[in-house]
This record gives structure tokens, sequence and C-alpha cells, in this order.
């Protein structure tokens, strides 16, 4: 279960806070998944980071007997300088046993079919090079709940179907917290959905009402309150 | 058996330093973690260097070295190491590297922040952790460099100097521990208020004079005494000199002073970090 309670968070910007939500509290039980909507700027990928530990709340708290990951597929974590191997090196020798590094950084290399790339600087690769060593390196790792950001957009259609496959595969023993503008993979993928608007959730115990609800807001929401997003 | 929610929510709380069951196969304690994250580091730091210079390690280890040889050949130049019954090779080999080990940790805690931004992307890694892994890498590498100059020179003048092998390497260790203590401050501070980092950057440059690197201090006029003796590096590298020859004269240099101060350096900085870490990671 991961139970959280009252958690509010803003930021600042030349002196002027913006709340981007307030008192958000909610419970996951094990073995659901869910996917998480709400309008560009509204606030989902910063709860995912504040879940995946990479980002701290304002007050609140976050109790959980479970594993979270990182946000899956974020390239933000690699060292431009080093190989694809040594930053993989790098986070399996803080993640995994030093037995099993070697194991770590050879799925990653046989999941990202980089070839000779692997031990080139991270820096030359392109973006969607970038995008299969960091996906790969997100399941290397056995986590109890994957925080999924948007990673079924990236990379060529080739990769975006192996993706597809990993995820499907994980989903059997891990849950998910997902953010996806692509409907389709949330509803393949999540049991409920979460609509963050104007800093406050709504919980759905059916996916599909709240795609439509999400849609409808979506749809009907002025131009300038898109922008302003 | 698996903690209750609530440890699992302190742990969190205190860095949220907790693995993965599955793939640590078991929860490991805070010191653990750290202990993987700072050999994680290491290897970054190190494979990071390895990658900027070619000759893999050995290029590694001669760029310090190359620079402590420039510095030499300059101070050798201009006569100003005035080593009295120390070798002048030894006598500023000792000032510089024990020097450069506490500015190379001081003026690369500075921007750390920035530097490492990357780095936090992982829940377990806190920015201390860089600077202790740094403070690993720098004081290892101009420990190697100090020892490659002293073997070399103990050939080349066919005598060994080392009256006291354990001041020898505890005085490294107190140099890289006020490095760690100051860039911990330091890179606290400028995260804070980055107007800091400029007046931070003079900081070393001031005390390269007032450690006493490329002269003994006390033969300058008596009133000046004053601007050396406070400064617990000065205290440092005069003590690492005096473990390689006992004849070395140094009436100043008092190791439990720089024993006490590095101690209060310490938990300073500890102090200052842990009250200041959570706005580290949200600013």
């Amino acid at each position: 279960m991961i139970k959280v309670n009252n958690l509010t968070k803003s930021f600042y910007y030349q002196g002027i806070k913006t709340t981007i939500f307030k008192d958000l509290s909610f419970n996951i039980n094990t073995g659901e998944s869910i996917a998480i909507l709400g309008a560009n700027g509204a606030g989902k990928s910063t709860l995912l980071r504040i879940l995946g530990g990479i980002d701290l709340p304002d007050s609140g708290t976050i109790e959980t007997d479970r594993t979270i990951s990182w946000p899956v597929g974020l390239v933000g974590g690699f060292q431009g300088s080093l190989t694809g191997r040594e930053n993989v090196t790098f986070v399996s020798r803080i993640y995994a046993e030093k037995r099993n590094v070697p194991e770590k950084v050879r799925y990653v290399e046989e999941f990202a079919e980089l070839g000779v790339y692997f031990d080139r600087p991270f820096k030359t690769y392109s973006s969607g090079m970038r995008s299969r060593v960091a996906f790969g390196l997100s399941m290397a790792f056995d986590f109890d709940v994957y925080l999924i950001d948007e990673v079924t957009a990236a990379g060529d259609q080739r990769f975006r179907e192996k993706s597809k496959r990993v995820l499907q595969d994980r989903k059997n023993k891990s849950d998910f917290l997902m953010v996806d503008h692509n409907l389709w993979g949330l509803k393949l993928h999540c049991d409920r959905a979460f609509i963050l608007d104007g800093g406050k959730i709504e919980e759905f115990s059916d996916l599909d009402e709240a795609v439509a609800v999400h849609t409808d807001r979506l749809l009907s929401a002025p131009a300038n309150q898109h922008a302003e997003q | 058996m698996e903690p209750p929610a609530s440890r699992l929510r302190l742990d969190r709380e205190a860095g949220g330093k907790s693995t993965s069951r599955r793939d640590g196969l078991r929860r490991l304690s805070g010191w653990q973690v750290q202990w993987r994250v700072v050999d994680a580091l290491v290897y970054r730091e190190l494979r990071t260097r390895v990658s900027d210079v070619k000759g893999g390690f050995l290029g590694v280890l001669m760029q310090p070295l190359g620079l402590i040889i420039i510095w030499m050949v300059f101070l050798v130049a201009i006569n100003a190491h005035r080593g009295g019954s120390l070798n002048p090779v030894l006598f500023l080999a000792s000032g510089i590297v024990l020097f450069t080990v506490f500015s190379q940790i001081v003026n690369r805690s500075i921007n750390s922040m920035e530097a490492n931004e990357a780095l936090l992307f992982y829940k377990p890694v806190k920015p201390i952790d860089t600077i202790i892994a740094r403070t690993i890498c720098e004081g290892g590498l101009y420990a190697c460099c100090l020892i490659v100059i002293c073997v070399a020179t103990w050939i080349a003048i066919d005598q060994v100097y080392m009256h006291d092998i354990g001041l020898f390497f505890f005085t490294l260790l107190l140099a890289a521990l006020i490095g760690f203590s100051v860039g911990l401050m330091f890179m606290t501070a400028a995260h804070l208020f980055p107007s800091f980092k400029q007046t931070a950057l003079w900081v070393p440059r001031i005390l390269w004079f007032l450690s006493g690197v490329p002269f003994r201090y006390w033969i300058f006029p008596p009133w000046t005494k004053v601007f050396f003796i406070w400064n617990p590096m000065m205290h440092v590298i005069e003590l690492n000199r005096r473990s390689m020859n006992m004849d070395y004269f140094t009436p100043d240099a008092n190791l439990e002073f720089a024993v006490l101060s590095t101690v209060i350096l310490l938990t300073l900085s500890l102090w200052i970090y842990y009250n200041n870490e959570r706005k580290l990671l949200t600013l």
C-alpha cells in the first residue's frame, strides 16, 4: 500500500509562489495500477517525482512498504562524458548487489541493442538511443511499483513495440503509476485513474469514465487556459 | 520480517535510504546504502577522469603530478622554498600536495550541486555523498602523487626521509577532512546564496599563502605570526613535513590543535548540512 497524506507542493519563480497541488491525500492498494490524468502543467510529473523521491514536498508524508522506481525512461540521470556501459554500471552499483552488476549491465546492453555505441559517450547518442538505454536501465531492476512518465511515446516503432511487451511482462509482477497522453496505453495497463485538476485530485474506480471526463474537460477548456498551462 | 510502515515512513524522511527488496533482496541499513552510493560515485568520478585524459589510470595520476612538478620548478626557480633541514623537493611537495587536496575538494564542492544535478535523479544519492566521493578520490590520488614524489626523491638522493609514517598519513587524512568540512559548508552556502560563490572561490587562494605552502611562516617578522597560526592547514602541512624529518624545525605546529580544529569544522559542517539538506533538494 502507498498512503499519501496531505501532500502540498509549490514552486517559486522570481519570488512568485505557484502552488501545484495542496493537501493531496490518497491510497494505492497493492496489486492495482493507476493512470494519472490531467492537462499539461497540472502536476502529474511533479507528483511522480515526489513519489519517486527525486523531489520533496513542501509538507505531507508518503507511507509505504513498497519499493518505488525512479520515473521510467527519463534520461536525466545520465552523465554525458561516460559511456552507456559506465552509466549503467554506476546505477547498478547503487541498486544491485555487486555480484549482480555484470548481469544488469548485460541486460541493458541486450535490451538497448546499441552495438558498439554502448561503449561510446552518452552525449553522442541520438534521442532514440538515449531512450533505449534509459528504458532498459529502468527495467533491469525489479521494483514493486514503477513510475511511468510518457514512456510509450519515446523511440521508433520497433522500440515502442518492444517496450510495450516488456511493460506487459513486468505488469504481471509489479504495479504501475502511469502518466501518458496516449490513453490507449493507460487503458491497457491501469485499473483505475486519478484526475489532477486545479491542485486537487479526483479518484475514479472506472478508468473509462475517468478518460471520458478528462477528454471532455480538455476539449471544453478555453484555448488561453491551455496556453497558460 | 518487514519493518512496519511507520518505520519506513521515517526512513524516507531521514533521506529515503531504502532499496529494492527484490534486487537488494533485503532491506539495507542507511549506512549500507550510503556505502553503495559512495562506492558507485567513486567509480563514476574515476571513470570520468579516465575518459578525460589519455593513458588510463596512469594518465589520471600524471595530471596532478604534472601540476605539482610545474609548481615545484617555479618555486625552486624563485628560491621560495627555504625548507631548512628538509630536502627542498620534499618540503615543497608536502605543502603543495596537502594544500591541493584541500583546495581541490573545496573548489569542486562550490559548484557541486549544479555539476551533480543528474545524480540526484536517483533517490539514494544525496548531495553529501558527492562530496564524500570527491574527498576519497582527491585524497587518494594526491596521496599517491606524494608517495611517488617521495620515493623518486629518496632514490635520487639515496636517502630515505621518513621519521613518522603514521603522522605522515594522518596529516594527509586531516587535510582531506578539513577540505571535506569546508567543501560541505561552501556547497550548502553557495546553493542557498548563489552570490557567495565568487567570494568562496577566493578563500583557497588566500589560504594558500596563510598555510605556508611555499615557505616557512616563521621566517617573517614575529608580528605576522598571528595571520598563520590560527589556520589548521598550516599546522597540518608543517606536521607532515616534520613526519619526514624529525630535525625539521617548526615551533608552533600542534597536532592537538589540528585535530581539534578538524573535529569542530566537521561537526559544524555536518550540522549545517543536515539542517539544510531539504532545501538543497527542493530549491
